[in-house]
């Protein structure tokens, strides 16, 4: 018995630095679920959350009404995954890219660079966006198409798909690549050294050493986004489109959807209702896809 | 090894977690920190929001000498929050549903039967019905009765023009260069007429916009029909509200027109290109010469602004009491001091002097009287170095902005030409009956986001109009459009049996 007290005496220290953090989880993120009750509620505020009266199921009809709903839903998850996959592809390989650089002042530079996106507001980014896209002064109908055959891209949805992935891309890339890059630095030289020895090339390399290596930081990441697929970027998908009314069959989202739908009315108990249905999606997601990895990989599970 | 990978695991799991935690709820609240005035011994202190774009430095004095005429009449006090207008409906929804944040609020935009509904505002019907002229004295009791809710009263509207009309604002300079006479404040103009006057100027100026929306993306926010205060236009009453029959705005053959003809002017070159992804309201465009005119809804008679004006407004239609959103006051339902709330609300809109100080600030410092009465800048003090504008950049904020003194930027009397031009516009049939989503709720938040999808595009005419309105009608429909028109038209039916 003594032992165990021990042992937990011996690790107070790690308990108080997790405090914090437990203390900030707690109010943030669990006091909050409280509120879900809402989604369920007639929302009166006079009455308060306790007394408001049920009403069943009938705040998430809103979501499901109309010729939108199955195309706000195809686009949050479609660009989702489109986002995860291509996401993940490119910061990994920008993460070996950078591992590759061999001068330590280049690579410090080239850290920061591609940073920079990720830290500009969505607001601004939005304008850096019109400023090619506008029609009358844009750079590319301006300058590139040199007003010949000018494309009026806030009136055409057919090419939002690419410039809003690009731009999510752009944009996200950088913070991605950090972290993989920090997990790649962590691997050890030796094994590198000895696949040289050994006759293995670069790539050959990046195959059979940093990718495998790579491979728990990848499931982490990729389950915590699936978590989120029913979530959209706000900004991103309403900022950057500048709202513009015709390309809503493209960047209607179910977060922008929400956003429309709920703004003259400001209804509480259908805002609820929304999120409650996105965080349960993603969590059966998160939890299918992690029981998938069980199966497959059990060592590299999250739970 | 085992353990140790674990562990890692663990780790990289929570920093994850908390990460996406602190960046999805980085987005805090970032209002203002009120002074709150502590007052002198038991003096409720009473909170008032109201949201301003102007100068406000100044006001911890003129709260100061408020309070001062105040604590002596009513035995109150108030501590004044300007929102400003970009943040001001997310502060104002905390404010409304938050604990001691606001007593007296100005509300702009809010649909109120629906705040009712939620139970945020304070019955006032009875404080209202004892102490009825101090309001009506100001505002003919139609418009206040117009915002009554279930009979009872929880507005009154700001004592600020009533009736509006869609109207054209042309930049000064340009015109004159091209030599076009507009000097006739009485004359209503045809679309055909500034079609001309367009193209002239894009002719003379191919640098500029021809015509630019009225605000972001809607080229014209209000027209000949009326909407029974329903910003979303679903379903609405022609002919100035007077057929006594709501149609959806597809079907709205004034709408049908404009668009029409608007698809033939954007085509033409006419209407700003942009006009979709624009986000600049009308007067930041055509009074810096970067368009040369924009349709608008104006309020205001026209001529009633001095020569150094920078723009003619060309009317084209007369004006008409709509049965709008208004901009109105009202008093919180958590509110711990309700009647002395009123006192304080009564007070702003009739007494003078405190009016007076909400709107142009402090005597000598922010403001002196020139010899016709009007206030204007002291010497050496220019709007943007007053610490204190809201008089001249946004007195239509203000409860009662008819008995403050008239702005040099106007003719003098400007507020008896306001009342007369209110007197004589023609009435919405429909007036006072403001319409209740509640009941259509789950079908007008589905057709909110059909509407934001295609009535800015089809109105500045930047995509096909026959096609487009098909299609936007189509959707209407499949979102549930006619069970709010039903709806709507059961309103008004009552509304109209039991005037």
């Amino acid at each position: 018995m003594p032992h165990k007290k021990n042992k937990w005496r011996r690790y107070i220290p790690l308990y108080m630095m997790m405090l914090p953090g437990t203390i900030y989880l707690i109010i943030n993120n669990y006091i909050p679920m409280g509120g879900l009750v809402l989604a369920f509620k007639k929302f009166n505020y006079s009455l308060g959350m306790i007394k408001s009266p049920w009403n069943g199921l009938s705040n998430f009809k809103f979501l499901f009404i109309g010729a939108d709903a199955w195309k706000m839903i195809r686009n949050t998850l479609g660009y989702n995954f489109v986002f995860i996959v291509l996401g993940t592809t490119l910061a990994i390989i920008v993460a070996i890219l950078l591992n590759e650089v061999a001068g330590r002042k280049a690579r410090k530079l080239y850290q920061t660079i591609i940073l920079v996106p990720y830290l500009i507001s969505t607001v601004i980014v939005s304008y850096i966006v019109y400023a090619f896209l506008s029609q009358d002064n844009g750079f590319i109908n301006h300058t590139l198409l040199r007003g010949e055959n000018a494309i009026s891209w806030y009136t055409s949805p057919k090419y939002w798909p690419f410039i809003l992935t690009f731009v999510q891309l752009w944009k996200s890339f950088g913070y991605s690549s950090i972290i993989y890059f920090a997990t790649i630095i962590g691997i050890d030289p030796t094994y590198y050294e000895a696949a040289s020895i050994d006759g293995a090339g670069k790539l050959k390399q990046v195959v059979s050493i940093t990718l495998p290596c790579l491979k728990p930081t990848i499931i982490t990441l990729t389950l915590l986004s699936i978590g989120r697929v029913f979530y959209s970027d706000f900004g991103l998908f309403y900022q950057i489109p500048m709202g513009a009314g015709t390309l809503l069959d493209v960047t209607q989202t179910i977060d922008t959807y929400v956003y429309r739908a709920l703004l003259v009315s400001n209804d509480v108990g259908r805002a609820a209702a929304a999120g409650f249905l996105q965080s349960l999606l993603g969590f059966i997601l998160v939890y299918g896809a992690n029981l998938m990895v069980n199966k497959i990989d059990k060592e590299n599970a999250l739970f | 090894m085992q353990k140790m990978r674990n562990w890692r695991k663990i780790i990289v799991g929570c920093m994850s977690i908390m990460m996406v935690a602190s960046m999805l709820t980085g987005c805090s609240n970032s209002a203002e920190t009120k002074n709150k005035g502590k007052g002198s011994g038991d003096v409720p202190v009473i909170q008032v929001v109201m949201p301003s774009g102007a100068n406000t430095d100044n006001t911890p004095a003129v709260q100061d000498a408020i309070n001062e005429i105040l604590a002596e009449k009513i035995g109150a006090r108030i501590n004044i929050t300007w929102l400003g207008w970009g943040a001001y409906s997310n502060q104002m929804n905390l404010m409304l549903t938050g604990e001691d944040e606001a007593d007296v609020v100005m509300l702009a935009g809010y649909p109120i039967s629906t705040l009712v509904n939620n139970g945020v505002l304070l019955d006032i019907t009875d404080y209202y019905e004892s102490d009825k002229e101090a309001f009506t004295n100001y505002v003919d009791p139609v418009y206040i009765d117009s915002e009554r809710v279930n009979g009872k009263v929880y507005v009154v509207p700001n004592n600020n023009n009533f009736s509006s009309e869609a109207c054209v604002m042309v930049n000064r300079k340009m015109a004159d260069d091209l030599g076009l006479d507009l000097s006739d404040e009485e004359k209503i103009w045809t679309l055909d007429e500034i079609h001309d006057m367009a193209a002239m100027a894009v002719k003379k100026y191919p640098d500029i916009y021809g015509i630019v929306p009225q605000n972001g993306s809607l080229l014209l926010t209000g027209y000949t029909w009326d909407t029974m205060a329903d910003p979303k236009s679903l379903g609405v009453v022609e002919d100035y509200g007077n057929t006594g029959k709501v149609v959806s705005i597809t079907d709205c053959k004034d709408f049908i027109d404009f668009a029409t003809t608007m698809r033939e002017w954007y085509k033409g070159g006419l209407i700003m290109q942009d006009c979709l992804s624009n986000t600049e309201a009308w007067s930041g465009l055509v009074t810096t010469g970067k368009a040369f005119c924009a349709f608008n809804n104006g309020g205001y008679p026209n001529g009633t602004f001095n020569e150094e004006s920078t723009y003619y407004t060309l009317s084209l239609m007369q004006n008409c009491s709509f049965s709008t959103s208004r901009m109105t006051y009202a008093i919180v339902g958590n509110t711990k001091h309700p009647d002395v709330a009123f006192q304080v609300l009564k007070e702003l809109y009739t007494n003078a002097d405190v009016a007076n100080l909400l709107a142009w600030g402090m005597e000598g410092t922010n403001y002196v009287l020139d010899e016709e009465g009007r206030a204007e800048n002291p010497d050496g003090i220019t709007d943007q170095n007053n610490t204190y504008t809201v008089g001249s950049i946004n007195a239509w904020v203000l409860p009662n902005m008819q008995i403050t003194y008239d702005d040099d930027a106007t003719i003098s009397g400007f507020y008896k030409a306001l009342k007369e031009y209110d007197n004589n516009a023609n009435i919405s049939g429909t007036l006072g009956c403001v319409f209740d989503s509640t009941p259509v709720s789950d079908e007008y938040a589905a057709c909110s986001n059909v509407i934001d999808k295609y009535l800015a595009s089809i109105m500045c005419g930047a995509v096909d109009t026959q096609e487009t309105l098909a299609v936007f009608k189509k959707e209407l429909q499949a979102a549930g459009e006619d069970k709010i028109i039903a709806e709507k038209q059961r309103q008004l039916d009552e509304f109209l049996a039991n005037k």
